[in-house]
């Protein structure tokens, strides 16, 4: 996860280009190898949005990973199900953060970059 | 690595060992909170023998003697004296021969170096091999002789018998050890010292640990009815005999050598496929320290306990008689220690960062302060110093155009 982090956030970027592009109108455009999406692209104020290794989810998947890691080591006969948990807590996990970003948008659209973008949505924004 | 990384991993690591502990709080709470009283059964179902482990208790074995035979009349006590340097094993003695006679129910385990000095474990297991002397080895080994490991200073509550007699705890076969609830007994007595600080602190500690004994312990060992990992400590700790002897092996040391021998003794019960229980219905009194020296020596016991057993983990993981949900919360537990040795490494990175970065850049931590940020940390410190003062009024917030006009209002308040 720590060597592969670049190329997961710009997974992380393209997905959240995908959901951007599929519930706004305002043109999207994703420049991966930036971390970045923008949006608003047909507004008077386009705005762009930097997945930071802070702000992706990368490492908080790693914790799970040790977890998981650890409970299959003392019990491999619960792999399958350990593994499913695991897929089921990612998932959660990448949706919340993606939900984050979306929320940061809805933000920028509603009350402009100042308001939208103070205390903790700041980390990402670019 | 990048710094930002590290940023990056040292916040997940807090996230998740905060989102983890929080859910724990919880998970332990509830089922503390909903709890209700359970019935009581009969203490003459059983044979009860209390075990009393001594080093340098003359001070206290007196009494503890004195209260456990007029209250548990038909209990025997078992004094182990693990080769005192003062005069406990006299003390015994001197109540063992009373009225022209000898009490039956009394019985004193002497240890002499240098086997004797060896940990509390090797003390209550000299104390098990007496009473099987004792009982004979025709003796019918059935379920109803349970042993009671008290410390010297512990005072079991009178209803203790009848609670454990219950029919959930040792009225059903499969339990094999219960943990009574563990008060403080000086919460109302301050130390003797002469500085009145000295005193009010001693107080507060002692009572700090009755607070965390009897809720957050509590709590813990509630939830742990349903994971089936209830965990046993070293005082009013009861076990059946017959579990006791189905772990000790040929060498007869049911308990083992690690310095939290109470804890290790419930992994070798859960592990050997005997049920543990506890139950907050009664309680024993031992006494809270005073100094906060000798507590953190007593921690760092713990804490090193834990640690050994940690070698553990195997057996319990591969124990049939351990749910996948038991075995997880006892690495919960085990892993404490370590977590907090993590913690105590994680959580400083963002603080060092925090303060390179205003080092590099104090114009931008300037912008922290005029940009407003502050207010509501000041607003909410200032809200805590109303509370603590007991300041809970609260006059009108005077309007912009108002003029004072020499009644009180919020903005002079």
């Amino acid at each position: 996860m720590v060597l592969a982090e670049r190329f997961y956030r710009e997974l992380e970027v393209r997905l959240a280009g995908a959901i951007l592009e599929a519930v706004t109108t305002s043109g999207v455009y994703v420049a991966p190898d930036r971390e970045s999406v923008y949006f608003g692209l047909n507004s008077a104020a386009p705005f762009g949005l930097r997945m930071t290794p802070e702000c992706s989810s990368a490492f908080l998947l790693l914790p799970l990973l040790v977890v998981t890691m650890v409970m299959v080591y003392f019990r491999p006969a619960n792999a399958k199900r350990l593994f499913f948990s695991l897929g089921i807590s990612a998932l959660v996990v990448v949706l919340v953060n993606q939900l984050r970003i979306l929320t940061i948008v809805g933000r920028v659209h509603g009350f402009g970059t100042d308001k939208a973008t103070t205390g903790a949505t700041r980390c990402s924004a670019r | 690595m990048s710094v930002k990384v590290l940023l990056a991993i040292t916040q997940a690591f807090a996230l998740t060992m905060s989102v983890a502990f929080l859910v724990y709080v919880v998970v332990i709470v509830v089922p503390y909170l909903r709890r209700k009283p359970a019935p009581v059964g009969d203490p003459a179902d059983f044979t009860w023998h209390f075990f009393v482990p001594c080093r340098d208790e003359q001070t206290v074995i007196r009494e503890t003697i004195r209260y456990l035979r007029t209250t548990f009349r038909k209990a025997h006590v078992w004094v182990v004296d693990d080769d005192s340097d003062d005069r406990t094993a006299r003390v015994v003695r001197m109540l063992w021969r009373r009225h022209g006679g000898y009490d039956p129910y009394l019985h004193l385990v002497p240890r002499v170096r240098p086997e004797a000095r060896t940990g509390k474990g090797d003390a209550l297991n000299a104390a098990y091999r007496a009473l099987n002397e004792w009982m004979g080895p025709d003796a019918r080994r059935n379920d109803v002789v349970v042993v009671v490991v008290v410390d010297a200073d512990g005072r079991p509550a009178p209803n203790c018998l009848e609670v454990c007699a219950a029919d959930h705890l040792f009225g059903d076969a499969e339990i094999g050890a219960v943990q009574l609830d563990v008060r403080m007994s000086n919460v109302g007595t301050p130390p003797p010292s002469r500085n009145p600080a000295g005193r009010w602190f001693g107080l507060k500690l002692a009572q700090l640990q009755d607070l965390e004994f009897r809720t957050a312990i509590a709590a813990i060992q509630t939830s742990r009815g349903f994971t089936g990992t209830i965990s046993m400590g070293g005082n009013g700790q009861f076990t059946r005999l017959t579990a006791l002897d189905s772990i000790a092996g040929p060498d007869e040391q049911p308990w083992r050598g690690s310095l939290l021998e109470d804890f290790e003794l419930g992994v070798h019960l859960l592990t050997a496929g005997w049920r543990t229980g506890f139950t907050p219905d009664s309680h024993v009194a031992q006494e809270g320290l005073y100094s906060l020296r000798r507590f953190l020596v007593q921690r760092t016991r713990w804490g090193q306990g834990t640690m050994q057993c940690a070698r553990y983990l195997r057996r319990i993981w591969d124990s049939p008689h351990l749910s996948t949900l038991g075995a997880a919360e006892m690495m919960y537990y085990l892993a404490q220690p370590w977590l907090q040795l993590l913690g105590s490494l994680l959580y400083p990175i963002p603080f060092v960062l925090l303060v390179t970065s205003t080092a590099g850049d104090p114009a931008r931590m300037w912008a922290w302060f005029t940009g407003g940020a502050w207010i509501l940390f000041a607003v909410y410190w200032r809200a805590l110093f109303r509370l603590v003062r007991g300041r809970n009024g609260w006059t009108k917030t005077r309007r912009n155009t108002e003029q004072a006009a020499g009644a009180k209002v919020a903005l002079d308040a």
